[in-house]
């Protein structure tokens, strides 16, 4: 099996290896497959979503990232940075933010870049065609004529495995949290 | 302080005319995603007697200022380097415009994009 730690500093890594079981968690439950494909979603600019022009103080509503949709069978897990002055949350799913505490959503920011430069703390994960949204902040005092987030990562193929579930669990598993948790 | 960013020069250029902005570095498109640059170092040069050079953005009507004037001086190398320079970021070209044309003209930009 892989080095399955998630947000493991350091450039991304894959969270497992072709052949290894995955523990999917999506809507409350676990959804247990066996990875048989590994493949890198490179930085570039088919991968980053501009939020476009933003008012001084002003925000974006939630944005869906189809630019990062997965096939069937496949899920994907992402890393960010944004390259402009802008402020940006992660949602899974249009109601579910992510990066959050009790009270709180963080945001990933310039400063982001600056204290965590291998953007680790960003990572998250994308099942099929559950889509991300982001919404955008301007916390600066002058306009933005732009907020672009890029986003970069792995890509996995994988068949379901329907004879586990949590009550009759695989042996090992690598667990992904991917949505609402 | 933006890391992650290429550093790319322009040409050296001529200022053909005085008073009269020209373009100095073209910004790259970016493929889907646009691509915004960062002024990092300026040199000048004149052999034609004292200067002062201006460098922003826009043509004829539309040249907006980005930073102060620069007095380039006669007869030697005008270096600012990145300690000296205002980290302007444009999202379109570099342009600039000399009170004397003949001076020469390069800067470097970091651009920032994918």
């Amino acid at each position: 099996m892989a080095d399955t730690l998630l947000y493991k500093a350091g450039p991304i890594q894959p969270v497992c290896l072709a052949g290894d079981t995955v523990g999917l968690w999506i809507g409350k439950l676990w959804k247990f497959v066996k990875v048989t494909l590994v493949e890198g979603l490179p930085y570039g600019s088919p991968l980053v979503q501009n939020l476009g022009a933003i008012a001084a103080g002003g925000t974006v509503q939630p944005v869906q990232l189809t630019i990062l949709a997965m096939n069937n069978y496949e899920f994907g897990q992402y890393r960010m940075r944004v390259l402009d002055d802008c402020a940006v949350e992660l949602y899974l799913g249009r109601a579910d933010k992510r990066y959050s505490n009790k009270t709180v959503n963080s945001r990933v920011t310039l400063f982001s870049d600056q204290i965590e430069s291998i953007f680790n703390l960003t990572e998250f994960f994308l099942v099929e065609d559950n889509y991300a949204f982001i919404a955008g902040y301007n916390e600066t005092g002058y306009a933005l004529a732009q907020a672009r987030v890029a986003f970069w990562g792995f890509r996995y193929a994988y068949e379901e495995l329907p004879n586990f579930t949590i009550k009759n669990p695989p042996p090992t598993y690598t667990r992904i949290p991917a949505q609402d948790f | 302080m933006r890391g992650a960013g290429f550093r790319k020069t322009s040409a050296p250029i001529t200022i053909a005319a005085a008073n009269t902005a020209q373009t100095l570095y073209i910004v790259s498109a970016g493929g889907t995603a646009t691509r915004t640059a960062i002024l990092r170092k300026i040199w000048a040069y004149s052999a034609v007697g004292n200067a002062v050079l201006q460098i922003g953005s826009g043509l004829a009507a539309a040249w907006a200022q980005g930073i102060p004037p620069m007095l380039v001086i006669n007869g030697i190398e005008n270096i600012w380097e990145d300690v000296d320079t205002p980290d302007l970021e444009l999202g379109v070209n570099f342009t600039c415009q000399s009170s004397v044309l003949g001076i020469i003209v390069q800067i470097e930009v970091e651009e920032i994009g994918a």
